[in-house]
Formats: structure tokens, sequence, C-alpha cells
């Protein structure tokens, strides 16, 4: 369980964090999503001690954050890049990361490396490894000592779909609390049970990852038309079906729950005007903001 | 308490390996150095005689260069009668000298070979993985920030020590085969052992230091590399004191400055080593000073460390 309360950390003049409160369950996979500095890595800096909050407080399973020793033991860190002594190898460095939390046992070793991946490779120095494979040891490094708490910043970017899969699976299948941070809400589907969206240091949504989803809707179609003088008649045949649709620019956006709606949007802009081309779009972390918080944009 | 135990092992392990493949081209430097340094001790012929101190008075004399400058007028003037008798007269050292020798050649260059080379790699030490965003794997591990710290010291001077054994060695031998007759080897050996290692502790105390206070690999290690030069530069000023108030004795110019200068120089932990050999009795109370500098400098260093915060 992690719980952080009125969180605040600067650096110089920038505020990274301000007044965050966090709340992770025990056994949970809590998502941290928000754009570039926005502060997920403070936190993670923050929870993983090598940064002190100016104020706050911070518990890991109800220890406060100021027991360094204590929560160190209890956590498994995982940064976005991963930067490890490229003259060692795999092996030796999961051997250091193991020694480092007193564990001398080769099989919890070999173990951990046969769940990485890393088996084939564990005796090939790191400056051969792909930046995939190196991250694969970080997360080796980090899951070695079995830790109930894992702290992973954006743990998928850069890996393979093989990778992804096989991280995805561990995390699902461990019943372990994780925190991990992304850029979109992507990230979070099928893996999270909770998400905190952050933006400038504080926290904007937070709550149970499902009911976020059905608040935001799964996604938008952006329309294009032949001739733009058909775009108030398509809205009106949009809207008169219950619609979510907004414009910008040329393009028309309509919101859906459900893909298996996405038929029926087609169909009814066809029928309502000339369609250039038709394409599903993402929500981006902008139109998260502006959906939740409408008055902010 | 086992875990961290283990775990602290483990980090001076993994350093001193580090450093010690990092240290090797310094070893082969350091042994050409000494070696080369040594040789030119052993060139000379060492006799048991001794000085005609009455010859010139210095007002800053304790020094080993004023022993120098009083054997070579002393030398001479002894040597007048045979010069003037057409001979050629054959320079040979008394053994005062040869200590000498000693510390202005072997000791003073080790010092500064050793303490530019330790205080290097001790600047980059946190400052080299901090820029390389490799220390989250330590500090996020159970080990404390000053764990950390002491186990990169301590690796430091592990890897220091081939440099201080070979030189203890060396001193063993010089003063085993030149000097037995008026010092003991024993005494001599376990001084510059002590020495050695009182210096190295300093200058990587300092280093680690700079390590700790910067972020930059290249700004530490070139503030470590000025403070040894500065320091040698210092020391030499020092040795040639005695040489400097000779010259304005002979141009009847005021002094006084000396006494200043001599003052500052003072300020490089050298002059109080290589006094140190030169009067072993005053040691102890250099030693009081050197060690608490190096003690306030760690405590320092690891104060910044603990209270740094870390990128990854």
């Amino acid at each position: 369980m992690i719980v952080a309360r009125k969180l605040n950390k600067k650096y110089g003049k920038i505020r990274a964090i301000i007044d965050l409160d966090i709340n992770v369950k025990k056994g949970t996979i809590h998502g941290l999503i928000g754009p570039e500095a926005c502060g997920k890595t403070t936190m993670l800096r923050i929870l993983s001690t090598l940064v002190r909050p100016d104020s706050g407080e911070v518990t890991i399973n109800d220890v406060p954050l100021s027991k360094g020793i204590q929560i160190r033991k209890m956590i498994g860190f995982v940064p976005k890049t991963p930067h490890l002594p490229n003259d060692r190898t795999a092996r030796e460095l999961v051997t250091f990361a193991a020694s480092l939390h007193g564990i001398h046992d080769a099989p919890i070793i070999e173990s951990i490396m046969k769940q990485t991946g890393l088996e084939a490779v564990a005796d090939q120095k790191l400056n051969r490894f792909s930046q995939v494979m190196e991250k694969n040891v970080a997360f080796a490094m980090a899951f070695v000592h079995d830790p109930s708490i894992l702290l992973l910043d954006e743990p998928l970017a850069g890996l393979d779909p093989v990778s992804q899969k096989r991280i995805k699976e561990f995390l699902l299948a461990s019943n372990k609390t994780v925190l991990l941070t992304g850029q979109d809400l992507d990230i979070a589907d099928g893996l999270c049970n909770s998400v905190t969206v952050m933006k400038n240091g504080s926290n904007v949504v937070d709550g149970e990852m499902a009911i976020i989803r059905q608040q935001l809707g799964k996604g938008a179609i952006e329309i294009k038309l032949l001739d733009t003088g058909q775009t108030q008649k398509l809205l009106f045949e949009l809207e008169k079906k219950g619609a979510k649709v907004t414009v910008s620019g040329e393009s028309i956006y309509v919101h859906y729950e459900n893909d298996h709606e996405i038929p029926g949007i087609i169909r009814a802009a066809a029928n309502a005007a000339d369609i250039k081309d038709a394409r599903p779009v993402k929500l981006s972390i902008d139109d998260i903001f502006a959906k939740l918080h409408p008055l902010e944009k | 308490m086992t875990s961290q135990i283990t775990g602290f092992i483990s980090i001076v392990n993994t350093e001193t390996r580090r450093l010690i493949k990092g240290f090797l081209p310094a070893y082969f430097w350091f042994t050409v150095l000494v070696l080369i340094s040594t040789y030119f001790v052993f060139a000379e012929k060492y006799v048991d005689i001794s000085i005609d101190r009455s010859l010139m008075t210095l007002k800053y004399a304790n020094n080993p260069m004023t022993e120098i400058l009083l054997y070579t007028v002393s030398f001479a003037v002894s040597s007048v009668s045979e010069v003037m008798s057409g001979k050629i007269p054959s320079m040979v050292f008394p053994f005062s000298i040869g200590v000498i020798f000693f510390i202005l050649f072997p000791l003073m260059l080790s010092l500064t070979y050793m303490s530019g080379h330790v205080i290097k790699k001790a600047s980059t030490t946190i400052t080299g993985e901090e820029e390389k965003k490799t220390l989250y794997i330590m500090a996020t591990s159970p080990q404390t920030r000053s764990s950390i710290y002491l186990a990169k010291f301590t690796g430091l001077i592990l890897a220091t020590l081939p440099m201080i054994i070979l030189f203890y060695l060396i001193t063993e031998l010089i003063f085993s085969s030149l000097f037995l007759s008026v010092y003991s080897t024993y005494d001599a050996g376990i001084l510059v052992l002590q020495i050695l290692l009182v210096n190295a502790v300093l200058f990587i105390s300092a280093g680690m230091l700079f390590s700790a206070l910067f972020k930059n690999e290249k700004k530490a290690s070139w503030t470590g590399t000025k403070v040894v030069t500065v320091c040698s530069l210092l020391t030499s000023l020092w040795i040639l004191i005695p040489f400097l108030e000779f010259m304005m004795n002979l141009t009847n110019s005021n002094t006084d400055i000396l006494f200043y200068l001599e003052k500052l120089t003072w300020i490089s932990p050298f002059t109080a080593e290589l006094m140190s050999v030169y009067q072993p009795s005053v040691f102890i109370y250099y030693l009081y000073s050197l060690v608490s500098a190096s003690v306030i400098l760690f405590l320092l260093g690891m104060g910044i460390f603990i209270k740094k915060d870390l990128e990854y």
C-alpha cells in the first residue's frame, strides 16, 4: 500500500510536485499518467528514496519514507531508461543487485534470469545488449529480492511486443502492489486497477480505471468531408442519434464508448454527407484533461 | 543487519575491482617514477661525515634544503685547497644528505603522483556514477547513503594500497642498504608507511568531498587536480625557502616576507609529511592535524552525499 498526502517538491524555483495525493491499494496496479514533466518521475524518485520531498507525508505499507532502509527492502525500482555499467555481464549485475539485499543463492538468481528471458545472454557484457535487453536486466535486478512494492517508470516504453506481453503477464500474476507511470491511458488499459492523472505536478483525476474509462469514453472517430459545407448537416444528424461530436478545423470528432458503435457512426455519417476520410483516433492526454476538466482548457 | 554487511562488502568488492582496473596504468607509471628516483639516490656515495654548520646561519633554517645548502658551502670551503692544487674533489655525501635526497626525490615525487591520481579517481567516484546515472542501483537498495559512501572510500583506499606497499618496500630497501648505520630501517619504513596512508586518506577524503559537491565529473576532477598542484607548488616553495633566504642575504634584501611565505607553505600537507621524515619526532603533531582534516573532509562529503537528490 502506498499513501502520499499533500506532497510537495521544488527544484530551485520549479515546483515539480504540488500538494499531490496518491493512494495505491495493496496488491493492485496503479497507473500514474501524465504528459512529460508533469511530476511522475519526481514522484517515483521520492518513493524510491532518491529524493526527499519538501513537505507532505508518504508511507509504504505503513512505513514512513524516513525509514529508508525498511522502505528500500520493500521496493523494486525500474527506471524508464536504465543506465547500467556496460562492461559487466547480465549475471554479474543481477548477482550484484541480489548481494545488495543480502541474497547469495544462485538458484534465485538463475530463476529471475529465466523469468526475464536473460538465460541465454546471462554471460554476455551489456555493451552487446539492445535497449530492450538492458531493460530486461533492470527488471531482473529490481525483482531479484522479490519486493512487495514495484515502482516502474514507463515500464513498457521501448520494449518489443514479446517483452511487453511478458512484463504485463508478470505484473498481473504477481499480486504485488505496483505503481507504474505512463504518458497516456493506453498503458493502463487491461493492466491498471486504478489511475492518477497528473498535470503540472498535481493530480487532476484519481480513481478506479473502469470508472474513469466510463467518464472518458473509449475514443473517437475523426471524419473529414469532401465538402465542408455539409458539416452542419452531419452534426445535426449525428447529434440526433445521440452521438457526442466536437469540431476542430476541418475535422469532426465523433466520440464513442464501445467499439461496436463504430459501424453505426460511419453509416450515419455516410448517409448525412460525402466522407473524404474516416479514422479512429486515440484520446490524447490533452483530450482527457479537456474532457475531465473542460473549464481548464 | 547481516544483509547490510554483506551488501556493504559487495559494494567494496565491486568498487575495488573496478578501481584497480582503472589504476593499472597508474601502478605502472608510479613504479617507473619510484625506480628512477630511487636509482638517483643509489647513484651517490654516502659516508659518515658531519657538516660544518658554523659557516652560515639562516633565519628560516628548519628545512631539508638548508642542510643541502650548508653542505654545499661546507664542501666548497673544504675543497678549496684541493682545487688550488689542481685536483678534482670527489663529492661524497653525509648520511643526512642522503636521507634528504630520499625526501626530495622519491618521496616528494611519489606523494605528488599518488595524491594527484587518487584525488582524480576519488573526485569522480560519485559524480561519474551520477553522470552515467548508475548510482540508483545502490541508492535504491537497502544500503544507506553513508554505507555507500564509506564503501566507495574503502574501495579507493584498497586500490591505493599497492602504491603504498611498493613505496614502503622501496623505503625499506633504501634505508637498509644505504643508511642502516645511522637510521633504523624499521622506524623509517613504518614512518613512511604511516605518512603515505595518512596522505592517501586525506586526498581521498578531499576528492570524495568534491565528488559529492559537484554534479559535473570534469569540474570535480579539475578541482581535485588543481588542489594537488597548488599543494605541490607550496611545498616546492617551502623547499626553496633556505635558498631564497641565502640569495636575499647575499643581496642584503629584507627577508621578512619569507616568514609569511613559509607559513603559507604549511597549508600543503606535503610540507608536514616531508618535514616528518626530516624530523621524525614532529610527526605525531602533524599526524593529528592531518587526520583531523581527513575526518572533517570525509564527514562533510558524506553529509552532502546523504542530503543529495539523485537522478536516474
